[in-house]
């Protein structure tokens, strides 16, 4: 004995006691489990029902032999479950379902648990199965090398439960004692038989301290962790636009690299021929400087929602609006919606809120992909702030450059509707080109594009012809989005990629904000150029991705009602088809025990053991490689003569008990019993007198 | 690109072999539970795993430093049998000394073996003939599964006296034929929680035979008359018809000196041999088909195992058996009468190598030299093709009855057997499929 266990061996926790503390089944534990489960999830109301099943076995002696059929029933149950959990916990959750699906783990593991509990013969399909898939010969089936594997459904379903109840966010101290009680629970009874239990017992505890300490350790570390990765990162997050500032690439050196995966889809509900292309705005900028366009004192303010679930209203309707609809990831660009200028309202968004500033921006927030209808007017003006001063300032660094070009374009005295004209036929004569050219250090980018250069892409384009149009007297501003211009017909619908980022100019005129793209018209055909033509194949398997998303959406749009309504009754007919094809013969257990002892076979209940018994406690012991014949000879000397003269006529009875095909009669295994009890008196009497002198 | 798959398989391998040494079935379930509460427990935030994972590393990590604490000497020796076979359990004694001074409970043995995975040679041809077959991947690992040698889990031992030798018993089941190569003994000594075991290895190499797989035969009445043995059967200890005395005659270079009468010799001084009336006996041949372009077929290893069966169990007392196959040249021996030992046909069963480089051909000049003394002929093929029907039509010809066993893959035989070259009444001929070749043979 270690010294430890002395020290708790003169506490009176020596080894008799410890030694003594019973295993509980593995059935009992799952119990323990699935309570601990309720309590972390607090779904007491299923918990109670399983461990009530589970426990009713003591009450209900019925057990049923289970076939391999039997049991893959079960496990199709298994999966029915899983998959209506599954199915319900998306339409409930709508974005991150996988805890909450864990967390409901046990109930999908249910018709398993029955089966382990209530049917017989469950081991002995398991061990046979994975004996089977690891492809262990049919002789290792045979033999004695044959091994019960310990694997029992029971203690998967007690991982299962601690795995569920782990799932949670609430952190209670309760969870860890209960879990690693639990797990004690289930090591103890397979601990080696070396191991002293007062050992054992402080080992654990030791490993649980440790474990206690290091995810304490753990978590403190992860937090510390995170705000030095979120200060790394910073507003890195790729795709987003902020609405309140937007850093262009202009005078940046290099290639444009545009992505061809496909942002979002639109599809127009009426067909009208000239709605496409269109430009869809996600957002406006009134202040450039050094070669950032920013939202100056953007603010947002709530959007009221509309009378119907997810209609949103952002202007007063007209009777030429048009409808469009957006098949898009809600998260894209940061919650910021790409809407068509003018658009009065929005209809099938499910979000909780919606806000939008002065500049025209939408913003919502809001997880998963969505398909929304966009009802907007063409021509007519949106409902963007008025413009202020901020509208017409030409940068100092840009100002000679813009009115070098005003002076050349003689705009001075032209009607404000001439001006815009010509600055639109003046960028005619441009390059569209997505290689970024070299910069003039001394000379800011637009200066530059518009003196030397003349070639960009579509924010120089943008951003020269506001300063252009503000150095006229007219308010302009700058605007971000897509060009909603490619059609598929795969998919029956507008495709707008990444690629299809575009920026454009918003003047006001005659009360009215307007749009003003100057950027050659050739510029899609350039950015089109450049695709791969394996670009169909990514299509074709982001267009299957987008039916795989709009028909779980459409799944999602019922409610829990209708799901319940659906899955119920397939669940009832899945149930019904089980308990038809269940083939398991019912047999009472206790009465089966009984049977059992009574057709013991081969003898295995002779009473010749309890003499092999009692000698090997006194040293005796018959090796392995020993037959009883052998053994007796060898211990002969160490017997008295009374004892051997009824030792040698018990173990023939007990040979022939055992071996003998035939068996012995009523009077002979009589004898037998008589004969070994005889024997087992003489020899407690000759201890005793030994004892005595 | 084969060689980074086949290394792949093996690192899987060690590590499978290593894991389940190194940890207890408890241990094992521990360290699952340990990657599935990491997935799980991944972000702290939405979940609490992350405190089980820890709790399970600690208890890990507890077990691995307290397994290398205690101090474990051992020695062993083993005492193998001289044969094994296959699918049948091979027990043999483990004399183990615990040279500690305190008793060792809860240790189980485990043993090492040589070529326990492939090689890549070997793991090739696996690759090609999955290809050929077209077969899937768990067909693949089936067919890795079935080179397998032996089934060896862990013996658990009894209590190892201290500072003494305890005598115990292994047990294997030996999965294929050929020399077994035992290679090290290693004695697993769990932790105090149960959960890493402290492995001592001692190396043995050793090796055992490990003879065919054996069938149950039906009482096979093997057809056939008995045929004049001309002087074969010098070596035989019981002979049935002759020692029926005819004349003496003077000795001739090539008679056998068990022919010689020594009383003549004394009286005339020059060797006299006496001569019998012809021998008369019943003499069959077992033909065994080893060609094949595989190193390894299930095919083949069935038909070694009938092979070994028919060898076994037809009563050789009365008759003689001819056990003719091409391994790397024409083999053929005789057993019966006292003339040989059936075990020692299984030795050379066990053996038996697929004649990858000659045809079929090359068995026929050593069956047409036997004709005359055949009374009847077992054929176990792996095929059936022009070939094996034109031996059967020689020994039809002449007259020998024959029966034909033809061991067909899962799928069945490629080409259908024609029965028309079966010309007598007492020959037949039967398709055995692998997985069913007990049952085909209980219905012959």
């Amino acid at each position: 004995m270690t010294p430890t266990g002395k020290r708790l061996g003169r506490l009176g926790l020596g080894k008799l006691r410890l030694g003594k503390l019973g295993a509980i089944d593995s059935a009992s534990l799952c119990s323990l489990a699935i309570a601990l489960w309720g309590y972390q999830t607090s779904l007491f109301f299923v918990a109670l029902p399983i461990i009530l099943i589970l426990e009713a076995r003591h009450v209900i002696q019925q057990r049923w032999q289970i076939s391999l059929s039997d049991l893959k029933e079960a496990g199709k149950l298994c999966a029915a479950l899983l998959a209506i959990l599954l199915v319900i916990i998306v339409t409930v959750k709508k974005s991150v379902f996988i805890y909450t699906l864990l967390q409901w783990l046990p109930v999908a593991g249910l018709p398993l648990l029955i089966a382990q509990t209530y049917g017989l013969g469950v081991q002995t399909l398991l061990t046979e199965q994975f004996q089977k898939g690891n492809y262990i010969s049919q002789a290792s089936h045979r033999s004695s090398l044959r091994q019960h594997s310990p694997f029992n459904l029971h203690h998967l379903y007690f991982g299962v439960c601690i795995a569920a109840s782990s799932a949670t966010d609430s952190d209670h101290f309760v969870f860890y004692i209960g879990a690693t009680t639990l797990t004690g629970l289930l090591l103890w009874p397979l601990r080696p038989a070396r191991s002293e239990p007062a050992l054992w017992l402080l080992l654990f505890c030791l490993s649980a301290g440790l474990g206690f300490a290091g995810h304490r350790q753990l978590a403190h570390f992860q937090q510390q962790l995170e705000a030095q990765v979120i200060a790394m990162i910073g507003n890195m997050a790729s795709g987003a636009v902020n609405p309140d500032g937007n850093s262009t690439r202009m005078g940046s050196v290099g290639r444009l690299k545009l992505s061809n995966s496909i942002a979002f889809r639109v599809k127009a509900d009426q067909a009208l021929p000239d709605t496409f292309p269109v430009l869809l705005q996600e957002a406006t900028y009134n202040q450039y400087k050094l070669s950032t366009w920013t939202a100056e004192n953007s603010l947002f303010s709530d959007v009221p929602p509309g009378s119907d679930d997810g209609e949103w209203i952002l202007g007063p309707a007209t009777e030429q609006d048009v409808t469009l609809t957006i098949s898009t990831d809600l998260e894209r660009g940061d919650g910021i919606l790409t809407l068509p200028r003018g658009t009065s309202r929005l209809q099938q968004l499910p979000v909780e809120e919606m806000q939008r500033n002065q500049f025209g921006a939408v913003q919502v927030n809001a997880k998963g992909s969505a398909a929304y209808q966009v009802q907007f007017s063409r021509g007519t003006g949106s409902l963007d702030a008025r413009p202020t001063s901020a509208d017409l300032q030409v940068p100092n660094v840009d100002k000679a450059a813009v009115e070098s070009v005003f002076d050349q374009l003689s705009l001075t005295g032209k009607s404000e509707r001439e001006i815009v004209s010509l600055i639109a036929a003046y960028f005619q004569d441009f390059q569209y080109s997505l290689d970024l050219i070299k910069p003039d250090p001394a000379v800011s980018a637009v200066s530059d594009f518009l003196l030397n250069t003349q070639t960009g892409h579509c924010e120089y384009f943008a951003s020269a012809t506001a300063l252009l149009l503000r150095e006229a007297g007219i308010p302009a501003r700058y605007a971000v989005g897509y060009s909603a211009h490619e059609f598929s017909s795969l998919e029956g619908q507008y495709i707008v990629r990444s690629r299809d980022a575009h920026a454009w100019t918003l003047f006001y005129l005659d009360g009215r904000w307007q749009t003003l793209d100057t950027t050659p018209p050739d510029w899609t055909a350039q950015e089109k150029a450049m695709t791969s033509p394996l670009q169909v194949i990514s299509d074709f398997f982001a267009f299957l991705g987008f039916q795989a998303s709009y028909r779980i959406r459409q799944l999602g749009e019922l409610g829990l009602k209708e799901v319940l309504m659906i899955v119920i009754p397939l669940f009832c007919y899945l149930l019904w088809r089980s308990v038809q094809v269940f083939q398991g013969q019912q047999t009472n257990s206790t009465a089966n025990t009984n049977q059992l002892k009574q057709q013991k076979p081969n003898g295995l209940d002779s009473e010749f053991y309890q003499i092999e018994k009692t000698l090997s406690e006194q040293g005796l012991e018959r090796l392995r490689t020993e037959s009883f014949l052998q053994w007796g000879d060898r211990i002969q000397a160490a017997l008295s003569p009374s004892q051997q003269s009824t030792f040698k006529p018990a173990l023939i009875l007990h040979y022939r008990y055992r071996f003998d095909p035939q068996g012995l009669t009523a009077t002979e295994r009589q004898q037998l019993q008589s004969l070994s009890q005889q024997w087992l008196v003489e020899h407690s009497k000759k201890n005793a007198e030994e004892q005595n002198h | 690109m084969n060689r980074a798959i086949y290394r792949l398989l093996r690192l899987n391998h060690r590590v499978r072999l290593w894991l389940s040494r190194q940890l207890t079935p408890s241990g094992l379930w521990l360290l699952a539970g340990l990657f599935v509460f990491g997935l799980i427990g991944l972000d702290i935030k939405r979940s609490i795993s992350y405190q089980i994972f820890v709790f399970l590393l600690a208890i890990l990590v507890v077990s691995i430093v307290l397994s290398r604490l205690g101090r474990y000497r051992f020695s062993a020796v083993r005492r193998l049998p001289r044969f094994g076979t296959v699918g049948t359990p091979l027990q043999y004694r483990v004399v183990i000394d615990n040279r500690s001074r305190r008793p060792q409970q809860g240790v189980s043995l485990v043993e090492s073996f040589e070529n326990a995975l492939p090689n890549f040679r070997t793991f090739q041809n696996i690759v090609r003939q999955s290809r050929q077959a077209k077969n899937s991947r768990s067909e693949w690992f089936r067919l890795l599964a079935l080179r397998k040698w032996t089934f060896a889990p862990a013996v658990p031992l009894p209590s190892l006296a201290a500072q003494g030798e305890t005598e115990v018993i292994g047990e294997i089941i030996p999965l294929r034929r050929g020399l077994l190569r035992f290679q090290r003994l290693t004695l697993a000594c769990p932790d105090p929680l149960g959960l890493v075991n402290r492995c001592i290895s001692i190396d043995r190499p050793q090796s055992v035979l490990i003879l065919p797989q054996r069938y149950e035969l039906p009482a096979l009445r093997l057809p056939g008359s008995r045929r004049n043995q001309a002087d074969s059967l010098a070596l035989a200890a019981s002979v049935g018809d002759s020692e029926e005395f005819r004349a003496l005659r003077e000795y001739r270079p090539g008679d056998s000196p068990r022919k010689i009468h020594w009383k003549s010799w004394a009286k005339l001084g020059k060797p006299v041999i006496r001569e019998e009336q012809e021998e008369y006996s019943v003499r069959h041949a077992l033909i065994l088909d080893t060609f094949q372009a595989e190193d390894y077929s299930e095919v083949m290893e069935e038909a070694i195992a009938i092979a070994a069966s028919l060898a076994y169990t037809v009563q050789t007392q009365e008759s003689l058996l001819d056990m003719v196959f091409v391994n790397d040249q024409a083999h053929c021996f005789t057993v019966g009468r006292g003339l040989g030992q059936s075990e020692y046909l299984l030795e050379l069963l066990a053996s038996v190598v697929p004649c990858q480089d000659k045809g079929f051909e090359t068995l026929l000049p050593l069956v047409r030299s036997r004709l005359s003394l055949l009374s009847g002929c077992i054929c176990i093929f792996l095929t059936w093709n022009r070939d094996r029907q034109t031996l059967i039509e020689q020994l039809q010809a002449a007259g020998i009855p024959v029966l034909v066993l033809i061991i067909a893959p899962e799928k069945g035989l490629a080409t259908p057997p024609d029965h028309s070259c079966l010309q007598d009444a007492d020959s037949s001929l039967h398709v055995l499929t692998v997985n069913n070749i007990q049952a085909g043979l209980l219905a012959l």
